[in-house]
């Protein structure tokens, strides 16, 4: 049997596993090792797995990844959403759909601080279902603007999705995060655009709400103050170069906790749930990388990636062509597949075929991250759409996604603008070298 | 019964679940504070006083490693391990025990070549006096550890195909 006949058997094998519902780290780890076993010895494949979980684990450019966890987990249990909502609404609530906007927008920023999608939903989707129901917003424009604007986390910095990408691909970290600013940015005001457009057409989707004066508008921000401070300084002093992206998360997690503590946000159980939490994403984490690592080991051996980028470069496909299809793959993979899982399944062939067809590797984490984010909101599964009915279960399912379906629009239009003007992700992280 | 009310109903019979618990959320709590006080501290030291902690990166690291390999028996137990439930759901109860069974199977045979090659480690004269970066932290208590995680990574498995099987 050829080298490359192996190779296809042996991925049939392990999608077998994850499709049955084996997890996806011990299927990828024990076709690993049944591979690497079969073209050496058990010995070997032992030693290979063993290292892999030692280089990983003492890879001190992977601390950014718990850090970055702990410092989401630190400021989702100190309770500022409801400060943030709050400061939002006074800021934004005039306007047509302000409410709505209000909620993009504190979904945005609390989900790129703590970097937790499904969370954020619920936990934004509990104070804004109530004030928007109440003020008569539309429930499809409502819940669906809520169920996209909790995917912004991932791409807005700093995003564990893009440390895991960085690791991975050996792409710049750093460079991961800055490229995602100016389209976390774009997106973000794109779907509070597509609201305020939509409101103004039709004025019953999104009712006016009260004006605030300006000092309670600014004494709402009080509040938020010190945790932006903090974020603005951890992404500052990556952008700067002062901090590699590791300090910064040492350091960022270091300074919300003691934000928080001086506010008296904290008590001894949320500290223990954040750090609990932090070890469970973590470990999690590290299985896959380990999981997926021995696999590509083992796959570079039989020459299957190799052969794969043979195949998609000899077609003599476009970029754009490519690009197509690898959005829609992902886009049916993220129906059934967790964005890690995803993520880490299709790297070791999707990434040398970007690689080999010239494009850069920090604008494809960035696309990936995109589409990521319509996966996750797309029908048949989308998961946010399903933890937004958790929280606003009078609102059909068909309703949400009927609701979300504008937005996916705006995310489509936003590839198609990175496709046409790399530079939009590119530029950013340019200014930086 | 949906999956994640197995899960509670899997975990409710635990006989070790309290010492387990005690254990790794002591470790958790020691561990990951740790690591962000060393980078908080590391950072302070390089930028504000110019001296940098030249141990900090060796212990954080090694810290790091403890902190993941504390974390498998845990997720093990919450059922945290990413996995894909679109057939697994619609499978009858009996196939979804078999697939449950294999996941905690593979989850210790994972584990268990792991311990074999740790094991193995330690006796290897070669690896005799092994040292962990610029600070040469002897490399055994590491491995010392990593065996007990390792070995309870194993029972926490074994325990879920049992109870797999009794639910």
């Amino acid at each position: 049997m050829s080298l490359i006949a192996i190779g296809f058997l042996s991925i049939a094998a392990m999608l077998l596993l994850v499709g049955l519902g084996i997890p996806i780290a011990m299927a990828m780890a024990v076709v690993g090792i049944a591979g690497l076993s079969w073209f050496g010895s058990f010995d070997q494949a032992a030693f290979q797995l063993t290292t892999i979980a030692w280089e990983t684990g003492t890879d001190f450019l992977f601390i950014t990844a718990p850090m970055f966890i702990l410092m989401g987990q630190l400021v989702y249990r100190a309770d500022l959403a409801g400060d943030l909502y709050d400061c939002l609404q006074k800021w934004l609530g005039w306007l047509p759909g302000g409410l709505a906007i209000a909620s993009v927008m504190a979904c945005a920023m609390f989900a790129a601080i703590t970097g937790v999608s499904a969370a954020t939903v619920v936990t934004m989707g509990q104070m804004a279902m109530p004030e928007m129901r109440k003020r008569n917003y539309d429930p499809a424009l409502s819940t669906g603007a809520l169920a996209i604007a909790g995917t912004l986390g991932i791409l807005i910095p700093p995003s564990i999705l893009m440390v895991l990408f960085g690791i991975w691909t050996e792409t710049s970290i750093g460079d991961l995060f800055i490229a995602g600013i100016v389209p976390g940015v774009l997106m973000t005001l794109g779907f509070a655009l597509l609201i305020l457009v939509r409101c103004l057409i039709n004025p019953a989707l999104g009712p006016v709400g009260p004006r605030f004066s300006w000092g309670d508008r600014f004494r709402s921000l009080v509040k938020l103050l010190p945790v932006f401070v903090v974020f603005g300084f951890v992404m500052g002093g990556i952008y700067g170069g002062v901090f590699t992206p590791t300090e910064a998360s040492g350091f960022g997690a270091i300074s919300v906790f003691l934000v928080g503590f001086a506010m008296r946000r904290f008590t001894w159980k949320k500290l223990g749930d954040a750090l609990y939490s932090t070890v469970r994403t973590s470990g999690m984490i590290f299985l896959i990388i380990v999981g997926g690592s021995l696999l590509a080991r083992f796959l570079a051996v039989t020459e299957i990636s190799q052969a794969i980028v043979d195949v998609v470069m000899g077609t003599d496909r476009s970029v754009l062509v490519v690009l197509i299809s690898l959005t829609l793959m992902y886009i049916v993979l993220g129906a059934i597949l967790d964005v890690f899982g995803m993520l880490i399944l299709t790297l070791p062939f999707v990434f040398p075929v970007v690689i080999s067809l010239g494009i850069n590797p920090v604008w494809f984490g960035v696309y990936l991250v995109i589409v990521t984010e319509i996966a996750l909101v797309t029908p048949p599964v989308g998961i946010n759409t399903f933890v937004m009915h958790s929280v606003a279960r009078d609102v059909p399912l068909a309703t949400i996604f009927r609701g979300v379906t504008p937005f996916v629009g705006v995310a489509v239009a936003l590839l198609a603008l990175m496709i046409a003007f790399p530079d939009v992700v590119l530029w950013l992280p340019g200014l930086n070298q | 019964m949906k999956v994640d009310e197995r899960l509670e109903a899997r975990r409710s019979r635990s006989l070790w679940q309290l010492p387990a618990d005690i254990v790794f959320g002591a470790m958790s709590i020691v561990v990951t504070p740790a690591m962000a006080v060393i980078v908080g501290a590391d950072v302070v030291a390089r930028y504000v006083f110019s001296a940098p902690l030249f141990w900090a990166q060796d212990v954080t690291t090694l810290l790091l490693l403890l902190l993941f390999f504390c974390g498998q028996p845990v997720c093990l137990r919450y059922g945290d391990h990413v996995r894909m439930e679109l057939l697994y759901e619609r499978f009858s109860d009996f196939w979804r025990r078999v697939i449950d069974s294999v996941s905690s199977g593979l989850a210790a045979f994972i584990a268990g070549t792991i311990f074999y090659r740790v094991w193995k480690e330690m006796h290897d004269p070669f690896a005799a006096g092994d040292a962990h970066g610029f600070i040469k932290f002897p490399v055994w208590p590491v491995r010392i550890v990593l065996l007990i995680v390792l070995t309870l990574m194993v029972i926490e498995a074994l325990r879920q195909i049992i109870a797999v099987w009794k639910r």
